[in-house]
């Protein structure tokens, strides 16, 4: 399953990028944070999901864990993961782009997001729900944590 | 073999104890089938906590105020099968207390008695709980004896005119055209096949209701079956019901159990209800999200960890009888007459289940009648003579006489759930 989508962020593009490499940062934009733990660009980090879109009513949010690295490859950025919520494995590819425009950055995001077993059980208008509440607090997170 | 009933409740769990129940109130000719004992299914594994409501009462106010009237009824009618503890929700971290303003103005609208208190009165009512703790919310939150209200659930039924057969397993419907007319169980202890011919059939059957709605021909409901784990402690850590202070998620009960504390719960997605292990990986979380509670649960080792299915309805139908927490379904409108099925649910509104179910029944039939299941005291071991019912069921005399033995010794607390078992050979015997 794919996701994607754009920000303007009012910054310069050295700035973005030393952002987006500091696996601390990044990490502190996961919903829910639990703890994590840097070893380089290399991240592990215990968070909790927003699963409310799901309708259980004893469970609005569900702990995940992941390990994943952040990868430098110029002006795109990468990060891969892998991890577990709810007894399901869970990986999961992040690029991003960035292009100078004046004075702004225009960063580019696409998600691969493989969740296994859930996406068979309820079905990718689900998964895609739950997928973009959580993806759409990272990407806020960020921009807010840019000066946005 | 053949009987022949009005009603015919398939599970004997919470839901189907309790619809049998109110049937039988209600003077309706009813059977329960049931392919274990009593709650041997997801009624006898879950945390033990008789909601006040205060945990759905940001996420799902409907289902908070059921639970609060749910609560208030069973501690009326089963007063020997509840323990008033109470319950806290804690505040740990920063986050938490940001949901503190949300979750009291809920509590508020839905009339759910609470109290806060400060983090020094937290910890003089509860030792072990974290001295980072920021803020404590006390709430009606009580536990409830599983076994012995579900015992007491059945013997009330029983005394009132309902069958209850235990270790029947449901093999077959019987049917007629576009209608279910009953259903073909075998007594799995004598072997003995019956068929049971019934005016309406409620399938109860928790997780294995959807096995029950396939095998009477209907097109498979899509559910998501889940797993709920719990973690139980040798020692009891507290004194009351501890909640975190948070949106529902994994890992922030832990209840007080006779002398463990159990902690949970997962919805861990499982793919066959029959056959799911738990992994060390769902228990180790567990125990670190309960440790933001009580520390302590780090340095412990657990004694086991059991787990309950929960079948969730993938969609939303319209069309149904539902809150978010349970759905009553009249497979009529799918064209097969005779057949309600019963999805969800929690035990703390297990009586509200068997009282729409039972309206919707009454209905039916044509019968003018009203629940009464809000109204009686369930019937405990200390009601009954239960030597007398042993004489007259001729069962096992060695049995009873080993249980009231321990009267008046060292271990009498710790033999007093036998005594419920006692009833539902009881039951079964009737």
């Amino acid at each position: 399953m794919e996701l994607k989508g754009e920000l303007e962020l009012k910054r310069n593009i050295n700035y973005v990028k030393e952002f987006l490499l500091d696996p601390k940062k990044f990490t502190e934009c996961l919903p829910g944070l639990q703890n994590y733990e840097v070893e380089g660009k290399n991240f592990k980090a215990i968070f909790k999901l927003d699963v409310s879109q799901l309708g259980i009513p004893h469970i609005s949010t569900l702990t995940a864990n992941i390990n994943a690295v952040i990868m430098d490859e110029g002006n795109k950025i990468e990060v891969v993961g892998n991890g577990r919520s709810a007894g399901v494995g869970i990986k999961i590819s992040i690029l991003m782009e960035l292009i100078e425009t004046g004075v702004t950055v225009k960063l580019s995001w696409k998600a691969k997001i493989d969740l296994g077993m859930l996406m068979r059980l309820i079905g990718e208008e689900s998964v895609r729900k739950i997928a973009d509440v959580n993806v759409n607090y990272i990407v806020n997170c960020i921009s807010t944590k840019m000066g946005n | 073999m053949k009987m022949r009933t009005t009603v015919v409740v398939i599970g004997g769990g919470a839901n189907g104890l309790f619809t049998t129940l109110d049937l039988a109130l209600r003077g309706i000719n009813v059977t329960l089938v049931e392919k274990g004992d009593i709650g041997s299914g997801t009624s006898g594994k879950f945390h033990g906590l008789l909601h006040s409501g205060a945990r759905y009462a940001v996420t799902d106010p409907e289902a908070a105020k059921e639970c609060i009237q749910e609560n208030k009824i069973i501690s009326r009618i089963a007063p020997h099968a509840v323990k008033d503890t109470g319950g806290l929700f804690l505040g740990i971290t920063e986050s938490d207390l940001e949901f503190y303003e949300r979750f009291v103005s809920s509590l508020d609208k839905i009339g759910i008695e609470h109290r806060t208190l400060l983090p020094e009165e937290v910890i003089e009512m509860e030792p072990y709980v974290n001295r980072n703790v920021k803020i404590g919310i006390w709430v009606p939150d009580k536990v409830v004896l599983g076994y012995d209200l579900l015992a007491s659930v059945a013997i009330t039924a029983s005394l009132n005119g309902a069958r209850i057969m235990t270790y029947n397993e449901v093999i077959d419907f019987v049917r007629d055209n576009k209608s279910v007319k009953g259903v073909r169980v075998v007594d799995k202890i004598s072997n003995q096949i019956i068929d049971i011919e019934a005016d309406v059939i409620v399938n109860a059957a928790g997780p294995w209701a959807f096995k029950i709605i396939k095998m009477a021909g209907l097109k498979e409901i899509p559910i998501l079956p889940t797993a709920g784990i719990m973690v139980v402690f040798g020692n009891k850590f507290n004194n009351m019901v501890l909640n975190r202070l948070r949106p529902p998620s994994d890992g922030d009960i832990i209840v007080p159990y006779f002398d463990s504390s159990i902690l949970g719960t997962t919805a861990t997605i499982i793919e066959d209800p029959d056959n799911f292990q738990i992994s060390e990986e769902d228990v180790n979380m567990l125990i670190n999200e309960g440790a933001y509670m009580i520390p302590k649960l780090k340095e412990m080792k657990p004694v086991r960890a059991y787990a309950s299915v929960r079948p969730l309805m993938k969609t939303a139908e319209s069309g149904r009888e539902a809150t978010r927490d349970f759905t009553i379904i009249d497979h009529e409108k799918e064209g097969l007459e005779g057949l309600i099925s019963i999805i969800g649910g929690k035990f703390t509104t297990s009586r509200l289940v068997g009282e729409k179910v039972s309206d919707m029944i009454s209905d039916k039939l044509g019968i003018k009648s009203e629940s009464k299941t809000s109204k009686i005291k369930l019937i405990s071991p200390s009601d009954l003579e239960i030597e007398r019912y042993f004489d007259e069921l001729k069962l096992p005399k060695v049995l009873l006489k080993n249980v009231f033995e321990r009267r008046g010794t060292l271990d009498e607390e710790r033999y007093l759930t036998s005594l419920y078992i006692l009833l539902s050979l009881i039951v079964r015997g009737r």
